[in-house]
């Protein structure tokens, strides 16, 4: 096989049982070679126990799984090779330092890795902090160590679970960045994440999950055009007023929300409409944004409907169920 | 947490694997606090006993060798390779071998380590040599060193033998080594029993623990006229096997049937271990 075209993740009908708790049902995830993959779900949805089978982890109760084109029956744990990442919280020996901790995993990965610790330390932003024992890493810290430790490996996959946990606003960045520049020479990531902004910000592709199975699988573009209108909370001088002229207006559909309203227009459609408030001497006192498109697609596929529900989300998208 | 059969594992592990895997545990061993407590107890203790022995005129007489402690420096190896065999080295060993593999569990590096291309294997065979690594350098250090703490303070005067013969320095040096070097056979079938608790329990407190506690119910046992078919079968009982090389003929029945049932105590400890942790799913550590 080709491995330059084949998938860099191809895993077919994964499930995993946990007793009598189904925690993956039947999944499937493809990620293409150089893609940035997201895959978002609340807790408890399987993006763990998913992340955990990839990497070997976990012995998946049915599916197949090939990585890099290799299979752990055809390869063993050589099917990680060329892979790097962690599930849940990267960990390290306490009693080691950060730089010991480095060496000890690149004699494991062998070959050149151990020449990289440098190179990784700088990467991070840890090469001062390199000699302190791990037990007094922050959790930040200990996630940069953890990225550091898979840039070891110089991966052709990185598997990212919420990696940007636990980092202040400028190591969130820096990570981001990171991410983006990995993903531009060309290796693949597979980002697990809970932060919408962020996959929409890094990913190409994303994967939604929902109790142990997919609810929406493609590309960024394709979830963007299913995305809801963006929700506002829009406090004016005259609600009732403001209401009359929401009727009027292209594109608005606003309801009363508690002492405000909640108004579910496009940005453009919204310009007018506050326009066409003024014209009509309603002020507005205030307009946040309530939710992204984005993030009310995802609740609206993840969260549970009420058991009654008036009226049924019309714009679940379910482009892909496997 | 489940496990789920495992399939044999493929021939494709990086070739090494378990060697480079044994290098890394032993690095981490020897920046381990309590190793290098435990170094340095098999060191002096040997000292610190023979010192206490010649500050009182009392001597352990209830122990083999104990009347001639003040006699020859060779009854000190002796003696505390009766007490040692009693709970101290399964207490030594089982401070490693118990926790080789559950500190993974307490420090969460399970998923550390299993991704970086070595299998569970290569991972099992050299976190266990390692521990066997272990158990015989402390076993040869505290042998050494009551052995230079006998010599040395009480020195090299000939020792009275099982069968009442007098035994030359020269002889009483190979014996004592001979004597140490028998109760290796039970420290490996402790240290499997120690690894087998590590994995099994995933808790250093029960791995650390279990073997000790064993150990000494094991000597119970034996003490509260257990059958002779029942005895032969324990492993604690070949920490007395040496007691036939100071006897005139000398015999070894007691060190063959020794080797034999902490080879066997071994095997089985090891086999279930490794088992053990294949089949696992690593869902959390």
């Amino acid at each position: 096989m080709d491995q330059s075209f084949s998938p860099a993740i191809e895993a077919l009908g994964l499930t995993k049982r946990f007793e009598e708790t189904v925690a993956v049902a039947g999944v499937g995830l493809v990620v293409g070679p150089g893609r940035v993959h997201g895959m978002l779900g609340p807790n408890g949805a399987g993006k763990t126990t998913l992340l955990t089978m990839l990497m070997g982890l976990v012995r998946p109760d049915a599916g197949t799984i090939r990585i890099l084109g290799r299979t752990r029956d055809e390869f063993g744990a050589c099917m990680l090779d060329g892979v790097a990442g962690f599930v849940e919280s990267p960990r390290f020996y306490p009693y080691l330092s950060g730089r010991r901790n480095l060496a000890l995993l690149a004699e494991l990965d062998g070959g050149a890795a151990a020449s990289r610790i440098d190179e990784a330390l700088d990467l991070v932003d840890l090469r001062e902090q390199a000699g302190a024992k791990v037990g007094g890493y922050s959790v930040g810290m200990r996630q940069r160590l953890g990225i550091a430790a898979a840039l070891l490996r110089d991966p052709r996959l990185l598997i990212l679970d919420e990696p940007a946990s636990g980092l202040d606003p400028a190591g969130m960045r820096d990570m981001r960045a990171l991410v983006a520049r990995l993903a531009h020479d060309g290796t693949t990531v597979l980002l697990s994440s809970h932060d919408m902004a962020e996959v929409e910000e890094l990913c190409d592709n994303v994967t939604i999950m929902r109790r142990g199975g997919v609810v929406f699988d493609g590309s960024m573009g394709t979830l963007r055009q299913r995305a809801p209108d963006p929700a506002f909370r829009l406090a004016t001088s005259d609600d009732e007023r403001a209401l009359e002229v929401a009727r009027d207006a292209p594109g608005i559909a606003a309801a009363v929300a508690g002492d405000e309203l909640l108004v579910h227009a496009q940005r453009d459609n919204l310009d007018g409409y506050v326009i066409a408030l003024g014209r009509a001497d309603v002020a507005v006192r205030r307009l946040d944004l309530e939710s992204s498109p984005l993030e009310a697609l995802f609740f609206a596929l993840t969260e549970d409907e009420p058991e009654e529900s008036a009226e049924p989300a019309a714009s679940v998208p379910q482009e892909a169920t496997r | 947490m489940t496990a789920v059969a495992a399939p044999p594992e493929p021939r494709t592990a990086a070739r090494g694997g378990s060697w480079v895997v044994y290098r890394c545990e032993l690095a981490k061993l020897v920046r381990q606090l309590k190793v290098q407590a435990a170094a340095v107890v098999c060191l002096l203790a040997p000292f610190l006993f023979v010192s206490a022995l010649n500050v009182q005129s009392n001597t352990p007489q209830d122990t083999l060798f104990g009347r001639w402690v003040h006699d020859s420096g060779f009854a000190i190896p002796l003696v505390v390779l009766g007490f040692a065999g009693q709970w101290a080295l399964p207490a030594l060993t089982s401070v490693v071998a118990g926790d080789i593999f559950s500190c993974e569990d307490r420090y969460g590096t399970w998923k550390t380590i299993l991704t970086r291309s070595r299998s569970r294997s290569q991972i099992f065979t050299g976190k266990a040599l390692a521990a066997m690594t272990y158990a015989v350098a402390m076993t040869v250090l505290v042998a050494l060193s009551s052995l230079a703490a006998g010599v040395l303070l009480v020195g090299r005067q000939p020792l009275i033998g099982l069968s009442g013969t007098l035994l030359q320095p020269g002889h009483c040096t190979a014996l004592v080594l001979t004597a140490w070097a028998t109760v290796l056979p039970p420290v490996l079938a402790f240290t499997a029993f120690g690894l087998l608790l590590s994995v099994a329990s995933r808790n250093s407190a029960a791995g650390i623990g279990g073997p000790v506690v064993v150990g000494l119910a094991l000597q119970l046992a034996s003490l509260v006229n257990a059958p002779e078919a029942v005895r032969m079968l324990l492993p604690t009982t070949a920490f007395g096997a040496w007691h036939g090389l100071f006897t005139e003929p000398s015999f070894a029945g007691p060190l063959a049937q020794g080797v034999v049932v902490s080879a066997v105590y071994f095997v089985v400890c090891v086999v279930g271990a490794h088992a053990l942790l294949r089949r696992r799913d690593i869902t959390e550590g």
